[in-house]
């Protein structure tokens, strides 16, 4: 299992800048949950998790969630 | 060779030149490859150039060839930058200085995205509506990680608001698919590569520091010599041209210096600062005239020795003052002591001498009988004269003189006394007597000095 993100199936749960996180992985796709709101999140071929609305991509499904904490304000309605 | 201004300084004619620029290279083909070759290294097996260390040098090599073709066409066209931390507003803040009909057009026109008016409203590509007044912003993170002293947490630390900036644009620029589509891309990344550009800068005198890791044992392509991809030629994942035809061998380490690349930034390049023309201006007499001041060896102020002033020998208070005159005749000097008695009948014995100092002194007294006789105003020379003159009636003079004077101080003190009734009965009598005694001594003395024929004593 690659650190900062969970087992197929599994869920992880940190809470960062006083926001709970709650991660899931199922096969190549996972979800972000961030205070109940949830952001689907996939993973390339090469390893780099995305998700809709992020232009970065991380190696880790957590730093992907830190960057949505981070930037949380580009997910609200007319930013 | 050229100066990348931060786009809030360009000029309405940069700002034209750019965009013609810009236009001419879509037109001529050349602009849509930039987008192909970013979307290329999301394929599978491609060189990972975000999330990663490449991210900085390869965005910096992708730039450069933007902009070294932008100047194919138009020598004077640089890349400019946008600080996205900032606003980007003209003085009175009444229009943006990027999102205008000159330059990058407008947001999208419709919500959530839409197109764009402006120079590139038939492009096709779409941003997200927002306020031309906003900025993405992210100064804070930007400057948590220029902190950094190790590349990693740098990089890391900056692809994250540059990340947050591309959503913020929106629209094709906030898909890594289809960014470059938006000529706003280059300005963005731009600004990426100069704050690499002064992260070097600020750190590049410590010890040990590194602009770019990992040196080696990496990944595969991320390593400092590794070469990168399109420009190699190679077909990870697919071969570029012109590159497969024409290949260079570009690798991280060949563009950490962005001034060996011959480009430069307004903000820490001394190429790019303004030209004043006090400076080097010959004909000025400021600061590059030979100065009259300080370092100036003709000055005769504090380093001239012949000076008179403060490092000269002080003639006042710190200086010691000069050793006491014994002529002075001041306060500290003595006066001359009082005669002796014994003195002045020395000196009255040489006024007598004949043969003395005083011998032609017209009041020398003379000798003899005839002489002229005088009398001096105390008992004692009085007396003096007296013995002198060898006895006779001339002593008798002077002995009555002395006993009138002696009797007139002892009257004195107790008519004295006896106006202060501290006289008692029988001092009382004794001045009666006495008063009679002086009127007859005074009797006498008159009587003898009359018939001597000499001066009254007063």
């Amino acid at each position: 299992m690659a650190k900062g993100q969970p087992s197929t199936g599994d869920q992880e749960q940190f809470s960062y800048k006083g926001k709970r996180v709650v991660l899931s992985v199922s096969a190549e796709r996972g979800t972000v949950a961030i205070d109940g709101q949830t952001f689907a999140a996939t993973r390339s071929s090469v390893g780099m998790w995305s998700s809709p609305g992020v232009f970065n991509q991380y190696q880790t499904l957590s730093d992907l969630a830190k960057h949505i904490v981070d930037y949380l304000y580009l997910f609200t309605p007319n930013h | 060779m050229g100066c990348r201004k931060n786009l809030a300084r360009l000029t309405p004619a940069e700002r034209t030149a750019f965009v013609n620029a810009v236009l001419a290279l879509k037109a001529g083909g050349k602009f849509d490859v930039y987008t192909t070759i970013h979307a290329r290294t999301m394929d599978p097996g491609g060189v990972m150039v975000h999330g990663m260390p490449l991210f900085f040098p390869w965005h910096r090599q992708l730039v450069l060839e933007f902009e070294r073709d932008l100047q194919a066409i138009d020598s004077s066209v640089s890349l400019p930058y946008w600080d996205w931390t900032v606003a980007n507003l003209n003085p009175s803040a009444t229009e943006s200085l990027i999102w205008r009909a000159d330059f990058m057009g407008s947001p999208g026109n419709a919500s959530p995205v839409g197109p764009v008016t402006g120079p590139f409203a038939a492009w096709g590509f779409s941003r997200r509506n927002f306020d031309p007044f906003q900025y993405p912003g992210t100064g804070g993170s930007i400057a948590a990680a220029m902190a950094q002293t190790t590349y990693g947490p740098f990089e890391s630390g900056i692809e994250g608001p540059h990340g947050a900036a591309h959503v913020w644009v929106g629209g094709d620029m906030g898909n890594i698919m289809t960014s470059p589509h938006d000529p706003t891309f280059f300005l963005l990344h731009a600004n990426v590569d100069r704050i690499w550009a002064e992260w070097i800068h600020t750190n590049q005198g410590t010890p040990g520091f590194q602009p770019y890791a990992p040196v080696s044992g990496g990944m595969a392509g991320q390593n400092l010599n590794d070469p990168m991809w399109p420009w190699d030629g190679s077909a990870r994942p697919v071969a570029m041209p012109p590159w497969n035809s024409a290949p260079v061998i570009v690798r991280p380490a060949d563009v950490i210096d962005h001034r060996a690349l011959g480009y430069f930034y307004d903000t820490i390049d001394p190429e790019c600062f303004p030209k004043l023309k006090f400076v080097d201006d010959n004909k000025l007499k400021f600061r590059d005239d030979k100065p009259k001041f300080a370092d100036d060896i003709t000055l005769k102020f504090r380093d001239d020795p012949t000076l008179k002033f403060r490092d000269d020998k002080l003639k006042f208070r710190d200086d010691k003052l000069p050793p006491a005159d014994p002529t002075l005749k001041f306060r500290d000097d003595k006066p001359p002591p009082l005669e002796t008695v014994k003195q002045i009948d020395e000196k009255a014995k040489a006024i007598d001498d004949p043969k003395g100092k005083f011998a032609d002194d017209p009041l020398r007294p003379q000798q003899g009988p005839a002489a002229r006789p005088f009398i001096l105003s105390t008992p004692h020379h009085s007396m003096a004269w007296a013995g002198m003159a060898g006895g006779g009636p001339q002593a008798a003079v002077a002995e009555h003189e002395a006993a009138i004077a002696e009797l007139e101080q002892l009257l004195t003190k107790m008519t004295e006394a006896q106006q202060l009734g501290t006289l008692g009965p029988a001092e009382a009598a004794q001045l009666e007597e006495l008063h009679a005694e002086y009127q007859a001594l005074v009797s006498q003395y008159q009587a003898m000095v009359q018939q001597l024929g000499v001066a009254t004593r007063s």
